[in-house]
């Protein structure tokens, strides 16, 4: 009976079809994540896939699609096309009871924040002729940090500018910012002795302390770019030298911080303070500004003018000179960093002794 | 292996249905009295052999003339063959009419193998003639075409379309033979399905960087076993139930005391071919009929194969299973298994709810009457750093006997959990 056949064959597929539609996505789990949590612009890093399978029927194919924006460039860029954002498809085979990582390597090429809001899964028919679809919504992100570059001969000038105040540094030690442990000198004070760790190395230690007085410096960048003509290589440089300049200065124990004449007003403006905590801020504020240039007028930044402040100015319009200068004054401390296309377009004007200008070429 | 293997499909598909063709014209035009469908189509399937040969002619050899020249004699041969393995050797019409059909048939294939290559060919030099790796592009261009002459979907009418003219053309083998073809067909179909799908599959996703090719068919062989066998249960029962067919001939309804009397003409005749005529030896067959616990001993016998074909093949699946589940991976990626660790049964838990209650219930009674004795004793409220030893100290109650006997159940309440277990 051929047609009794023809109905069992229905029946078989039809139930085949129900109870894998059905059962395929239970006991499935999926983890996307990025194994650091920063790293700096043209540094590699890692995404790290993974996927289980907790119940004991196969899934042979199952794809995995998320979407990332632009920016990371995937060591397999098959596996990505790239149009707003990159969207990055892998595929997975397995068996019951099962876990796969994959870990997958990319080059952070733009600074950012690179959030991954869903996670698409897919799996076929066993005849590849249906395609479920579920979705998983989690948070990885990571933060790439402004591309660092070198700064010495900016950070030269900056202590420079310190001067004096930079002298009295080690005068001023501050007795609850322990800083370490060194050997005894007879320039020690016998009060500095630490008497337990003289016990344990059996030779006398004495306690160091940093200064009290740090450097205070506050940067002000200037990114708005609303000319005909984009200088987004210009702006992508202001803000490495800014990110590179107040790490390597936050790291030398002084404080420092940040001001942005971004659009948008909220997290435009850190305070100087010091610490890692301080380092990290900057940089993820830094990292998340994507103001495509708009901002608003460089003037409505500054402020009122501390005296123990050097200030650092990060602009590529030669007409901030007058605004520069007027928030100076006489007194205040500076340093403008110009970086152009050319050294002929910087301003010349700028020259005066508590003001100093360093141009940055740029090359396109 | 897998490429390979689609190829040997799409020759035996081919071959599966044209094998049909002989038998339906005899059982539609001839009135075939000595041989059964059944051993037409046997013989039909010889038919497989030209169309691999062909079909590995038309992709190997690279001039047309020396294909024809290779195809002839191949025609020539198969004819010879169909002569010798021909059915009806006592009937000089049928014999040459199988001769003539089978290599016709073969002739088709010949032909059809040459144009189908002329196509190709023509495709490839006007599409990839500029590309570099035009070559490989070309083997790999031909091997697609090859893999797209697999079983179809469609073509599974097919089979109800034979058996129905099995069923009115009063061909009870024809019936049996569409049924046969009908199941094996089914079987081919779902996994040349699998195959062809996943293989489609994997090529749109060729600049894919690490999918796991192997694991992918291997976890698929698995599901798709597991699925064949499936679908070979379920349609079992159609042929089990084979033997309740009805059939008639068409070009006799009209008269349908004529019908029944050439079936039962036939079924004399199938019978007196099998043996001798059981109904004259009558008491003698009898006589000699197993006793019953004979037959079902071998029903126990049949049944007992079944169970042990049954074992193998899922001993068979299991191990499939597990030589994917051990099998590294194709590419970087970490595969573990999973290991349910047992849920940890604490001593608590697995006291009944009721019990647990209970002594719970206990334990704060305990507590209960100790804080209302400290407190009738005591003015001050006990500090969070006091020990049960201090608190009652304070309280003016050390030394007491019966304080001793509540802080012993207070300690044990309070830190030994005892109470709740």
């Amino acid at each position: 009976m051929i047609f009794i056949m023809i109905v069992g064959l229905v029946f078989v597929v039809f139930l085949w079809t129900l109870v894998y539609r059905h059962c395929w996505d239970q006991r499935i789990a999926l983890f996307v994540t990025f194994p650091v949590e920063a790293v700096f612009a043209g540094e590699t890093a890692q995404l790290t896939e993974i996927i289980e399978n907790r119940k004991k029927l196969p899934v042979p194919v199952m794809e995995v699609r998320l979407s990332l924006r632009q920016g990371l460039r995937f060591r397999d860029e098959e596996n990505t096309s790239v149009s707003d954002n990159v969207y990055k498809r892998d595929i997975f085979s397995l068996s019951g009871m099962q876990k796969i990582t994959r870990q997958i390597t990319f080059t952070c090429e733009k600074r950012g924040l690179y959030e991954i809001r869903e996670v698409q899964v897919s799996a076929f028919s066993l005849m590849y002729q249906e395609q479920y679809i579920r979705m998983f919504s989690m948070h990885p992100a990571l933060y790439v940090y402004p591309k660092r570059v070198e700064v010495d001969d900016i950070l030269s000038v900056s202590m420079h500018m310190l001067g004096e105040i930079a002298q009295k540094k080690y005068l001023h030690e501050d007795p609850f910012a322990f800083r370490g442990i060194r050997e005894y000198t007879t320039l020690d004070a016998p009060k500095t002795i630490n008497w337990k760790a003289s016990a344990k190395t059996g030779a006398l230690m004495v306690n160091t302390f940093d200064s009290g007085l740090r450097g205070k410096f506050m940067l002000y960048l200037d990114v708005e770019d609303d000319g005909i003509v984009r200088h987004e290589n210009l702006i992508e440089e202001s803000i490495s030298v800014a990110a590179s300049l107040l790490g390597r200065l936050l790291s030398g124990g002084m404080e420092a911080g940040v001001a942005v004449n971004q659009k948008n007003e909220e997290n435009s403006v850190i305070l100087p303070a010091a610490g890692a905590v301080q380092a990290v801020r900057i940089e993820r504020m830094l990292a998340c500004y994507n103001g495509n240039g708009d901002g608003r007028a460089f003037g409505s930044l500054l402020g009122k003018r501390e005296e123990d402040t050097v200030y650092l100015f990060v602009s590529k319009e030669k007409e901030r000179a007058g605004e520069i200068e007027s928030f100076l004054g006489e007194d205040g401390m500076g340093i403008w960093i110009f970086p152009t296309g050319s050294k002929e377009d910087a301003p010349c004007a700028v020259n005066r002794k508590n003001l100093r200008l360093c141009i940055r070429e740029v090359s396109h | 292996m897998r490429k390979k293997a689609l190829i040997f499909i799409s020759w035996l598909h081919r071959a599966i249905l044209t094998a049909y063709l002989i038998p339906v014209i005899y059982a539609l035009f001839v009135d075939v009295e000595q041989q059964t469908a059944k051993m037409l189509y046997v013989r039909s399937f010889l038919i497989m052999i030209p169309i691999a040969v062909f079909d590995v002619f038309s992709r190997k050899i690279k001039n047309n003339y020396s294909y024809f020249f290779a195809g002839l004699p191949v025609l020539i041969l198969m004819a010879l063959a169909a002569w010798l393995v021909g059915p009806y050797s006592n009937k000089n019409d049928l014999y040459l009419g199988y001769t003539v059909f089978f290599s016709l048939e073969t002739a088709v294939f010949l032909i059809f193998h040459f144009t189908r290559r002329l196509k190709w060919r023509e495709e490839f030099v006007t599409e990839w003639q500029d590309r570099q790796e035009h070559t490989a592009y070309a083997a790999f261009l031909l091997e697609r075409r090859a893999f797209a002459e697999q079983p179809n979907l469609y073509l599974l009418v097919f089979f109800p379309c034979v058996y129905l003219i099995g069923q009115i053309f009063l061909e009870p083998d024809l019936c049996g033979c569409a049924a046969a073809g009908f199941f094996c067909y089914v079987i081919l179909l779902a996994f040349s399905m699998y195959l062809s799908k996943t293989e489609r599959y994997l090529m749109l996703n060729r600049k894919l960087y690490g999918v796991p090719k192997s694991r992918i068919y291997g976890v698929g062989r698995a599901m798709i076993t597991v699925f064949l066998i499936l679908l070979a249960a379920g349609m079992l029962p159609g042929i089990f139930m084979s033997g309740y067919r009805k059939y008639g001939d068409i070009r006799h309804w009209s008269d349908e005391m004529l019908e029944n009397s050439r079936m039962e003409q036939k079924t004399d005749r199938k019978t007196s071919q099998k043996g001798p005529d059981y109904e004259k030896l009558g008491k003698y067959v009898k006589r000699n009929q197993a006793p019953a616990w004979m037959e079902y001993l071998f029903y126990l016998a049949a049944a007992a194969i079944a169970c042990f074909l049954a074992v193998l093949s899922f001993r068979g699946i299991r191990e499939l299973f597990l030589q994917i589940r051990r099998s590294y991976d194709d590419n970087e990626d970490l595969v573990e298994d999973i290991i349910e660790k047992e849920e940890k049964k604490d001593s608590d838990t697995a006291l009944p709810i009721s019990i647990r209650r209970r002594e719970k219930d206990r334990s704060q009674g305990i507590r209960k009457v100790y804080r209302r004795t400290i407190k009738k004793h005591r003015k001050d409220l006990p500090g969070v750093w006091e020990s049960p030893r201090e608190i009652e100290e304070n309280a003016g109650l050390l030394g007491d006997p019966k304080m001793e006997e509540l802080h012993e159940q207070y300690e044990r309440a309070r830190y030994a959990e005892e109470m709740s277990r």
